[in-house]
């Protein structure tokens, strides 16, 4: 299981970055999925 | 991102924007946490186009309706903690220095430094007690 304080911190922190870097706005995407890492999935690079 | 930044982006103190305030701690703690927490981190940028990162944390296996219950084997904090071990830190970077010491100090155990292979060896050779070393 993985910290929830954690995890919110380092999303901001991804979202804060890339708020000071499209000064001039710009696209902001989060999204998640479920993913098995298997010889396949790692050949997509 | 330029190649420069791509390559030091997870390094700490490495920051591209020093004069707004950034401490080049934030993408760090984001690499930190995802190691600790079992997964990785992937990095893809063009420059002038955008970046994407991926964050890729350890799943939990559904119990039942009600919630989700780890996996067998979940990593247990607790068991991370020192008893006052002695750790020797190896480091030429002064803030990496300071900052790893912190750390492992929180965590519990004695720390001693060093700002290069050569010293530490020295306290070794001196007869330092030491259990562990980061290098």
């Amino acid at each position: 299981m993985i910290d929830a304080v954690q995890l919110q911190s380092t999303l901001i922190n991804l979202a804060l970055n890339a708020r000071d870097v499209m000064g001039e706005g710009g696209e902001l995407l989060f999204s998640i999925a479920n993913v098995s890492i298997n010889d396949s999935y790692m050949a997509q690079g | 991102m330029s190649l420069e930044a791509r390559r030091r982006a997870f390094e700490p103190f490495f920051t591209t924007k020093p004069d707004s305030g950034g401490t080049g701690l934030g993408l760090e703690m984001v690499y930190g946490f995802v190691r600790q927490s079992g997964g990785h981190v992937t990095l893809y940028s063009e420059l002038g186009h955008g970046t994407s990162f991926g964050l890729y944390l350890p799943a939990v296996r559904q119990a039942n309706n009600m919630g989700f219950i780890a996996l067998e084997h979940p990593k247990d904090p607790i068991s991370l903690l020192g008893r006052g071990e002695a750790i020797l830190i190896a480091e030429d970077n002064v803030r990496v220095r300071k900052l790893s010491i912190e750390r492992i100090h929180d965590l519990g155990f004695e720390t001693l430094e060093a700002d290069s292979d050569d010293q530490a060896y020295q306290l070794l050779k001196d007869g330092a007690k030491v259990d562990a070393g980061v290098f």
